[in-house]
């Protein structure tokens, strides 16, 4: 062995976490942890939709920002995992907790299947095949009156684990945030392995990446199975909040808010997706006495963002604090 | 010392003894009663937010005329988009926010499927403006009060109004594939069968923003259907009738209430097309008669800018119904006084509705019954059989 060779670690390079760092981490902690003291059912509610659609965002910026790739299947993945768990919980008894295993392993499946054909097709053909899935799921739910009781909507029962019932704002909350915290930590680090580089480095360059001897077609399954997942289980949470999901729910413009918590947060961006769900979630709440300004505020930040913003709300937040930087993220 | 925490111990005492007798429900004052309004007011089904108006103007005429009891209505309103994730945060906002007394809302009804376990929760009585489906109070809900034609009420009526022509044996049904749709079509094909012992002799579907239904003309006309029942949304309609003009159907095509007879003869734009169209009419008398034509300037007294239509007036009924409830619930009023009182409705009628509304503590879909109308000369024509015209 060489004097080099036995200088080098033997895994990826850890720093150690400072103090400082972990100071920052409990306040970040701490401040997660008090919403529900200082807000009321509505306001908690909005926050609870925020957290949904952070994960929401999280998951398509897998398959739109990490892969690169133009797909919607988003709002069919959000139906299927919201429609997989409402089931599993009203049909077969589950409680909310089994209820996302089911989900979890539907979402991915589906997820994978919408990746082959992302295996042939690229730009705007993908975008139209994935669209179709989204209205195609949003007939069956329609028409699948047996179990998701059709246009009526499926009335879902409160979570509970361990005899405890989340049935307010504030204890569906801290479920949550629990459930959004493991998923977006688990993004986190695969986007950051070996997985993770080669969707970045399909959505750079696929041809280089076949090279590198990195399969693109296992990186476009697994990065379109893992954002299924993602968004599947925050489908799951958002039945949980609404208490009843309808057919009307995972309709074309659930799929525009879906791209623009992703466009005006930042692309390839996990701290993005966070920041445009707070954003495009609390906006129409801020705007609620102002009939109208909802979709003038939505199109000025559209366009605003992609004249201005090219990396999004994050890119702006990065170059204030570059220490936020993210390794992957877009430019 | 001792004195003081005596004082305070009294003053205590005195307050949790006085408490019951100066309580107040939530959203009342001396001086006000607070209502949560909500409905569609942008978004793609913001026509259907012209009945917010309608209602609101019925409350502000009664603060004109000294309230109620002495008190007047304080109006909160939340605009939901048609969306039940909207809907939700803006019930939310009035019960737990603006800690409203009752709500008078909800025009769409996913929104207020969405809505009812909340309000459920909350005890707080909620009178629906004009959302339809019949899920909305089947099965009842003690604090929902529901005077509206129901989808089931409606299909019912079309059905009924196609059979008392003689010789009624095929009706074909066109309806939209989506959700709202398919609440429209289910409960006409059911009655249908179970009624009458038929079949649709052709149940198509025409989607929405389609351009073209020479295929459903065709197939109708190859059938030889007696009537048409159309559950589709104006735009589609239009274009429904504009094709079986052009290819010479001369079949009466029935459709629910979400559609104007006027708005589509605008739509057409051709008076020929709209003859054979019966739409279900949930008002007692034409829009342009004397007896609604007071509604509509009591609505431009308030909103001079707003245009009446049809779908202004659809929660005017139900406001005089509160307004009703409120008066007989008395000056110590209570959110239990006032259901009770509405669950004391027998009858009423407000002039407005093509029927009177009926609760009972066991049945809380108010209006049973209602009218067809069709156009005679452009002038709109109300019938309740096919003899009427």
């Amino acid at each position: 062995m060489s004097d080099l060779q036995a200088t080098l670690p033997a895994g990826p390079v850890r720093r150690p976490a400072s103090a400082k760092r972990w100071l920052v981490r409990l306040a970040i902690a701490v401040l997660l942890l008090l919403p529900p003291v200082f807000s009321n059912d509505y306001v908690q509610y909005v926050v609870n939709l925020i957290v949904v659609y952070a994960l929401v965002a999280v998951g398509f910026n897998v398959v739109l920002g990490y892969l690169g790739q133009l797909a919607f299947a988003n709002a069919a993945f959000f139906g299927i995992g919201a429609y997989t768990c409402g089931i599993s919980m009203v049909h077969l008894g589950l409680p909310f907790w089994a209820a996302l295993v089911p989900t979890g392993i539907v979402s991915l499946a589906a997820g994978a299947l919408v990746g082959l054909p992302a295996l042939r097709l690229k730009g705007y053909y993908l975008a139209i095949v994935t669209l179709v899935l989204g209205e195609l799921m949003r007939w069956s739910y329609i028409h699948g009156d047996v179990l998701t009781a059709g246009s009526s909507g499926l009335g879902i029962p409160p979570a509970t684990a361990a005899g405890f019932t989340f049935g307010t704002e504030d204890e569906k909350y801290y479920l949550f945030l629990l459930v959004a915290a493991v998923m977006i930590w688990a993004t986190n680090n695969i986007i950051r392995s070996r997985i993770g580089r080669s969707w970045v480095a399909i959505r750079e360059n696929e041809l280089a990446t076949a090279a590198l001897g990195m399969s693109p077609a296992v990186g476009k399954v697994t990065a379109f199975a893992w954002s299924g997942f993602v968004v599947g289980i925050a489908g799951a949470l958002f039945a949980i909040l609404i208490g009843r999901i309808a057919p009307e729910s995972f309709n074309l413009h659930q799929l525009l808010l879906h791209f623009a918590i992703v466009m005006i947060g930042g692309l390839g961006s996990i701290l993005g997706s966070i920041l445009g769900a707070i954003v495009l979630t609390a906006a129409p709440e801020v705007l609620r006495n102002f009939p109208g300004m909802e979709e003038i505020v939505f199109s000025l930040l559209l366009i605003g963002v992609l004249l201005f913003m090219p990396r999004g709300l994050q890119g702006v937040l990065v170059g204030w604090f570059p220490r936020l930087r993210e390794r992957l993220y877009r430019e | 010392m001792f004195k003081t925490k005596y004082l305070a111990c009294m003053l205590g005492l005195g307050a949790m003894l006085a408490g019951p007798a100066f309580a107040q429900a939530p959203g009342v004052t001396d001086d006000s009663i607070k209502i949560g309004i909500f409905g569609p007011m942008t978004g793609s089904a913001a026509l259907f937010g012209k009945a917010v108006f309608g209602v609101e103007a019925v409350y502000k005429d009664v603060n004109d005329h000294g309230g109620i009891n002495g008190r007047k209505i304080d109006i909160v309103r939340e605009d939901t988009g048609c969306d039940p994730t909207r809907g939700t945060a803006a019930v939310k906002k009035l019960i737990s926010q603006s800690q409203v007394f009752a709500i008078n809302g909800g025009l769409c009804s996913g929104v207020v499927m969405a809505v009812k376990e909340e309000v459920a929760k909350a005890g707080v009585p909620f009178v629906i403006i004009g959302a339809a489906s019949s899920a909305i109070s089947d099965p009842m809900m003690p604090n929902l009060f529901h005077p509206v034609a129901t989808t089931s009420n409606v299909a019912k009526t079309m059905i009924d109004f196609a059979m008392t022509r003689e010789g009624t044996k095929k009706i074909a049904v066109v309806s939209h594939s989506d959700d709202w749709g398919k609440s429209n079509r289910d409960p006409a094909v059911d009655h249908l069968k179970e009624a009458y012992g038929l079949d649709p002799v052709l149940d198509l579907t025409m989607e929405r923003g389609s351009s073209d239904a020479t295929p459903q003309i065709l197939k109708i006309r190859n059938a030889d259907a007696d009537f048409v029942v159309l559950m589709m949304y104006p735009a589609e309609v239009a274009i429904f009738l504009r094709d079986a003009y052009k290819y010479g159907l001369k079949v009466p095509v029935l459709a629910p209430q979400s559609i104007s007879l006027k708005d589509t003869r605008e739509r057409v734009g051709n008076d020929a097309a709209v003859e054979n169209l019966y739409v279900f009419y949930p008002y007692a008398h034409p829009t342009d008669s004397p007896e609604m034509e007071k509604w509509g300037k009591l609505i431009n007294k308030y909103y001079p800018d707003e245009r009446v239509e049809s779908f202004s007036y659809l929660g005017m009924s139900g406001a005089l119904a509160v307004v009703e409830a409120l008066k007989a619930a008395g000056p110590d009023l209570t959110r239990q006084k006032f259901m009770d009182a509405l669950n004391d409705l027998r009858d009423f009628d407000s002039g407005i509705s093509s029927a009177p509304i009926t609760f009972t503590p066991e049945d809380h879909a108010g209006i049973k019954g209602g009218a067809m109308a069709t156009l005679d000369d452009g002038k709109v024509t109300v019938m309740k059989k096919w003899q009427d015209k």
